[in-house]
């Protein structure tokens, strides 16, 4: 009777979490036979029954307790009886006179020397005997915890902990979270050595599906009744799931993390970003990383110095700006912590690596991640040194391509600064044509109002107390306006390029040269090509290509090819676009002399000129009137 | 004659000087000897030098090994020397300078540098044996400042798909290698330096920024496609080489084609307006190779 209704009324918990393996029933009555009865014809009424029993704390109280020394009635229990061993014989009697907390006291001293046999064998002997007023020892929640955590230390499995934990019910001891954390624990340890397996079999895979659906079915069941988790859950869970590759519950646990207040612990904030990179969701990584920096508890963690690389990296090949400042974000975290330490460790992050940012900033248009990007690579670098001249250029097409003129012209400025009388610069640093052409682009987005505000603040610039007169600068302006078509801006542009006290160099001649020859006043532009001659500037490679343009502008393939055996007297090489227009319109007007000259050419300097495919496409449409 | 004045002053000192003085004599007049003998010393001295020191071996042979504790006594980074080895195996070749003198141990005079010419060395990534995937030349020239590089100092090792393995680089002198040692621990200890031969060095040859590499270029993409995406770059047009790279085991491969430049200049300048632009529909990324 009493045992029936004691069953009755702990909660029946029966989950079926591993069907896999027997489960064992938490019974506390040995079975009972059955006893053939008479057909329940009107029955006499059956007697009110007693009270239950009001004995609780311990299964024990279902047997016979009054004896202290275990029986073998006694098990049918789910605790094992222990061992007879003479050898904890002494311990078990001691421990007979301990109260809860002598046992607490004992346990943290074998836990601390890692005796968890004896932990063991201990706790069973307590739990049957009788404490001081005669009644089952009856122990609580930490106790138990102890107990848990040396059947995983001697090497149960999840399944028997588990087993274990609802056999707390009996006690009527609410299992905590440490409780099911020593249950994770144990999961972990099973797949970490289903991982380092050699081969998978399928056998493995089912039973780390298995132990997936397990976990994820336990941890709901924590949050939906039972003890709430603490850090410890969530860290073992979601590491679990990671290392299992189970990316989709991890993420919804992820999420629930800054609800329920807990921190992450470092490991598994690095993994948890590791595989959000890897599987390809950097925007997830993102609102993962923003949704950490939120909360207060997790807001400190920072990931490794390799894996904030990657993140970089993976944030630069998808164009994502936000991911990009938050990696830049982590570096100078980094580098904060890193000055703070003693001795001082002076981390730096790669200049490519602000270089690639100020690309992708470009791309996406971002100016936060321009500024913070200049300002990690002006901390990496320490005054120690300038950067490259390349990182300015790039810090120039970011400015450019986000309409920021002014602050292009000051970046131009400091590069000029820098550089401009180093040895060993390259001439085409300033060029307009190739590395200032974003600038160039960008005076003249707006047509001619932008470059007139360009060139008054040029000129406000240079008439400042510290005059900043550039002829990079008014270089761009010149081609501006020859982009545009604007001749007469260009001619004055250039005469005023003396006003401003600033001499015109081949740039300019060439920028100039490039107007003419756009408007098919060829003769100007041969007039502006002997004019430089004489004043003794040399013509570059993006000279002698403007003159044969303006030649063919003017549909002469003969001048372009005169100008083409001066380049090669010069000592230029004629590419092979070059080649190619000339070709066309030889082509066009049939002029099969210079096309002969044309090929020798390529022939000579090994150009592979190749077909005009494509370009025939748009001559050779057939049209038709059916449709 | 040489060699006979040599013994001479060993027996004399032998004779009368105290176990320490003895020692440090002994030592410092192998070196001297040594050094005047510029090449590698013939047999016959060689076996002079070491039949002087065999006589008094059994008297300073745990001098020795006090000394040789001193000398081999590794900092704390990782200094992995080819000669370590041979340091008191071949007494009779240089007492090579190791690391370890910048303690103040009583055997620091003479162990001074006297090596005055180029030492290479190899910087590798401690963790994962990565090295920064955006690393410039002008970066590595930072980290290890006051080590006097330049820019043709350094060349970068990339293995067969263009991945970075590891940086050769070319000191001046003995000390700024050690220089380099002591920046890289400053700097946070993520590089391992250790001593290569010359004959590493002059193999490998640098792009020197000079090439662009485009990755993710589809594979049905001719030379005209290539060139096409490079319009308005000044490239060399007979310099493509391709390469199919698989990142990880189960990614799909991704074809790398190397294409060089002129100039510094143009390679960046093509960086910067190309990178991520696309070619046959699919964006491309692109890196400078030092």
């Amino acid at each position: 009777m009493a045992a029936k209704s004691a069953l009755l009324r702990s909660p029946t918990f029966l989950p079926k979490l591993l069907p896999s393996f027997p489960l064992r029933l938490i019974s506390t009555s040995p079975p009972l036979s059955q006893e053939p009865q008479l057909e329940p014809s009107p029955s006499p009424p059956s007697p009110t029954p007693l009270p239950p029993n009001p004995s609780t704390g311990s299964p024990f109280y279902n047997e016979n307790w009054r004896s202290p020394q275990p029986t073998a009635a006694a098990a049918a229990s789910l605790l094992p009886v222990p061992g007879q061993s003479t050898a904890a014989g002494h311990m078990m009697a001691f421990s007979q006179i301990l109260d809860l907390s002598g046992i607490m006291n004992l346990f943290a001293d074998y836990v601390a020397s890692q005796r968890w046999n004896d932990i063991k064998s201990v706790f069973e002997y307590w739990v049957r005997s009788l404490d001081e007023s005669g009644k089952p020892n009856k122990p609580d929640v930490n106790l138990f915890n102890h107990y848990l955590r040396a059947q995983l230390m001697l090497g149960a499995d999840s399944a028997e902990l588990l087993d274990l934990v609802q056999a707390m019910q009996e006690f009527a001891v609410l299992p905590n979270a440490a409780s099911y954390n020593l249950v994770f624990e144990a999961m972990v340890k099973e797949l970490e050595s289903l991982n380092n397996q050699q081969y998978e079999s399928a056998d493995s895979q089912s039973r780390k599906t298995a132990l997936v659906e397990a976990t994820t079915k336990l941890f709901d069941k924590m949050l939906a009744e039972g003890p709430l988790p603490d850090d410890g859950s969530f860290n073992l869970v979601v590491g679990l799931l990671i290392k299992a590759k189970h990316f989709d519950p991890a993420l919804t646990y992820l999420d629930l993390v800054p609800k329920y207040g807990r921190t992450l612990n470092q490991g598994v904030y690095n993994g948890c970003i590791q595989f959000l990179l890897n599987s390809n969701k950097p925007d997830t990584a993102t609102s993962f990383i923003d949704k950490c920096k939120a909360s207060a508890e997790n807001k400190n963690l920072v990931p490794t110095w390799n894996l904030c690389h990657h993140i970089a990296e993976v944030a630069f090949r998808s164009d994502n700006s936000k991911l990009a400042y938050q990696s830049l974000e982590y570096f100078a975290r980094w580098i904060e912590r890193g000055e703070k330490t003693r001795p001082q460790v002076q981390l730096s992050v790669d200049e490519g690596l602000a270089a690639a940012a100020l690309g992708t900033a470009s791309r996406t248009y971002d100016s936060k991640l321009l500024d913070g990007s200049w300002q990690i690579l002006k901390r990496s670098l320490r005054q120690k040194k300038l950067p490259n001249p390349e990182t300015y250029l790039m810090k120039i097409n970011a400015y450019a391509s986000l309409g920021q003129v002014k602050k292009a012209f000051e970046t131009l400025n400091e590069l000029e600064m820098a550089y401009r009388d180093a040895e060993n610069t390259n001439p085409e640093l300033f060029s307009p044509f190739t590395s200032l052409h974003p600038l160039v682009t960008a005076c003249c987005r707006n047509g001619f109002s932008s470059l007139d505000a360009v060139y008054l603040e040029l000129e406000k610039w240079s008439q400042a107390e510290k005059p900043y007169k550039s002829i990079a600068a008014l270089n761009c302006v010149l081609l501006g306006c020859a982009n545009i078509w604007d001749l007469d801006r260009a001619y004055e542009t250039f005469q005023a390029l003396e006003k401003l006290g600033v001499t015109p160099d081949i740039h300019s001649y060439n920028a100039l040269l490039y107007a003419f020859g756009k408007h098919q006043k060829t003769s100007e532009a041969c007039n502006v090509f002997e004019h430089l001659v004489s004043i003794g500037a040399n013509p570059n490679a993006t000279t002698y290509s403007l003159l044969v343009d303006a030649h063919l502008v003017n549909r002469d393939p003969k001048s372009a090819l005169k100008v083409i055996d001066e380049m090669v007297e010069a000592g230029f090489m004629p590419t092979k676009q070059m080649l190619k227009k000339i070709r066309r319109r030889c082509s066009r007007q049939m002029d099969y002399d210079s096309d002969d000259k044309v090929q020798n050419l390529a022939r000579n300097f090994n150009i592979r000129m190749g077909n005009e495919v494509r370009r025939e496409i748009l001559f050779n449409l057939q049209y038709s009137t059916n449709y | 004659m040489a060699e006979e004045e040599a013994s001479a002053t060993i027996e004399c000192f032998s004779l009368s000087c105290s176990s320490a003085q003895l020692l440090t004599a002994q030592v410092k007049l192998t070196l001297g000897v040594a050094r005047r003998f510029a090449s590698p010393p013939s047999n016959s001295h060689a076996r002079r030098h070491s039949s002087i020191l065999s006589t008094t071996k059994q008297q300073t042979m745990s001098k020795l090994a006090l000394i040789r504790n001193a000398l081999s006594s590794r900092p704390s980074h990782q200094l992995r020397s080819a000669q370590a080895g041979s340091l008191w195996a071949s007494s009779h070749r240089f007492l090579s300078t190791e690391a370890g003198t910048d303690g103040a141990s009583s055997g620091a005079p003479f162990f001074q540098s006297s090596s005055d010419g180029l030492v290479y060395g190899r910087i590798t990534g401690r963790v994962q044996n990565m090295l920064g995937k955006n690393m410039l030349k002008t970066d590595l020239i930072h980290h290890l400042e006051g080590s006097d590089l330049s820019f043709h100092d350094v060349k970068f090792d990339y293995n067969r798909v263009y991945f970075l393995t590891g940086v050769l680089v070319q000191f001046p002198s003995r000390s700024s290698f050690e220089n380099g040692h002591k920046q890289l621990r400053l700097k946070g200890g993520l590089f391992n330096l250790q001593k290569i031969d010359r004959s590493e060095w002059d193999i490998k040859s640098s792009y020197d920024g000079k090439a662009v590499l485009m990755e993710g270029i589809p594979f049905n993409a001719t030379q005209d496609d290539l060139e096409r995406f490079l319009s308005g770059c000044n490239y060399d047009s007979t310099s493509f080489q391709s390469v199919t790279r698989t990142e990880r085991s189960d990614s799909d491969p991704i074809r790398i084609v190397m294409v060089r430049f002129p100039t510094q200049l143009d390679a960046s300048h093509a960086y910067t307006s190309k990178n991520r632009s696309f070619c046959l529909n699919a964006p491309i990324n692109m890196r400078i190779l030092q």
